[in-house]
């Protein structure tokens, strides 16, 4: 089980998310594999974003939903391991500061509902042509503002 | 998801009028290669179709030169969906295919297509593999990415490989033309959300040229990014639906 102070970090070099109707849809571009965070998935993948820790995470939920620390720790960690075993999120240096900005509540559910992964495979041929490529920045900084239609 | 209906037969003699479709914008410098390999073809009959959506180079003169073998229409820039979608409103033929400007075709590829149409009359769709190329001043990018995927043949579900049915188009949809990137990955999910038979010919008989102005690089860009998550999040929205009420496709 991961640690409570063990912070974490969104893998944005290789993942693309956006939380829509409180639901976090991310892709990992690395591999076209695709996945939907439901529950309280969207708000703790907002979390992430903003480099919180395990025990952080867990907090804010717990208060926003007036639970025991206990009863949301579990999922947090399982939620996080998940993700990590995707290679979606990071660890970072613990000692390194969540950022102020709180992610919006208004798509929050009105009770507590465990965070789910769901996980799909069924795009990854069709991102097989344009996977991330290395060094890109040196291509991007010679292109003009119009672009061919190819 | 229910099995695809199966289409009647084209039998064996039918020899199917395909419709290229070519959506241009500012391609003046590689458009008359991508129609070279067009009309280099070896299937015969077939209708080329240019949409010039909006070009502001020397896009109309290029196109002048084959102007007797083809079909020009110009509109205001409008982006490649809606490009291609304007292809297919003006297309008479029974399959449609398409070349991006800037793209390339084996002179085989629209005839090894359509033997698969022949060989299986339940065919909806066939793609081929696809492969990058890189112009001369890109050399860099392609000696960095040796080895790279990016750089391998891949199975290519993008239009530039595509042979479907003109009447897949009225099952499944025309291209969502909001979309500046992907449009073609959401038309491909949408295909594969119905399943419809689809062949995949594991020969390279398209090639994609990657140069300074390809809009392929936008994919990597905050609109990229975007386009993408949308066409992932209306295919999760899809899937739930259907999950609701299976007779929802």
């Amino acid at each position: 089980m991961l640690n409570a102070e063990i912070r974490l970090s969104t893998n944005e070099e290789q993942v693309a998310a956006k939380v829509m109707d409180g639901d976090a849809i991310l892709i990992n571009l690395s591999n076209g594999l695709y996945y939907r965070m439901g529950g309280a998935g969207g708000w703790i993948w907002s979390l992430i974003e903003n480099q919180h820790s395990v025990g952080e995470i867990t907090e804010i939920l717990s208060k926003h939903f007036a639970l025991a620390a206990d009863d949301v720790l579990p999922d947090i960690q399982r939620m996080a391991s998940e993700l990590l075993g995707e290679e979606l999120i990071r660890t970072i240096d613990a000692r390194t500061a969540a950022s102020e900005g709180a992610p919006s509540t208004s798509d929050l559910p009105a009770s507590y509902e465990p965070p789910i992964l769901e996980k799909y495979s069924d795009m990854a041929d069709m991102f097989a042509l344009d996977p991330p490529l290395p060094g890109l920045a040196n291509v991007s900084a010679q292109k003009l503002p119009d672009r061919s239609e190819g | 998801m229910n099995d695809w209906p199966k289409s009647p037969s084209p039998g064996k003699s039918e020899q199917g009028l395909i419709s290229c479709i070519v959506p241009v914008f500012n391609g003046e410098r590689f458009l008359g290669e991508a129609l070279d390999s067009i009309f280099a073809q070896t299937w015969r009959p077939i209708e080329v179709i240019v949409v010039d959506d909006g070009s502001t180079d020397r896009t109309k003169q290029v196109v002048a030169r084959y102007s007797e073998r083809l079909t020009c229409f110009m509109q205001q820039n409008a982006g490649p969906g809606a490009a291609r979608n304007t292809g297919l409103d003006l297309a008479r033929g029974n399959f449609i295919a398409f070349l991006d400007a800037d793209d390339l075709w084996h002179p085989d590829k629209l005839a090894r297509q359509m033997a698969c149409f022949e060989a299986r009359p339940e065919l909806e769709l066939c793609i081929t593999h696809a492969k990058k190329f890189w112009i001369p001043e890109l050399d860099h990018e392609r000696k960095s990415l040796r080895g790279h995927r990016s750089s391998q043949a891949q199975p290519g579900y993008v239009c530039q490989t595509l042979l479907a049915r003109r009447g897949l188009f009225d099952k499944i949809g025309v291209f969502d033309a909001s979309l500046r990137i992907g449009e073609d990955t959401d038309w491909f999910f949408r295909v594969r959300h119905r399943r419809v038979p689809i062949e995949v010919i594991a020969e390279v008989l398209a090639f994609r040229r990657m140069h300074e102005h390809n809009l392929s690089y936008s994919i990597y860009d905050a609109r990229g990014t975007e386009d993408r998550l949308k066409i992932v999040a209306a295919a999760l929205q899809r899937r739930r639906r259907h999950r609701k009420d299976p007779k929802i496709e």
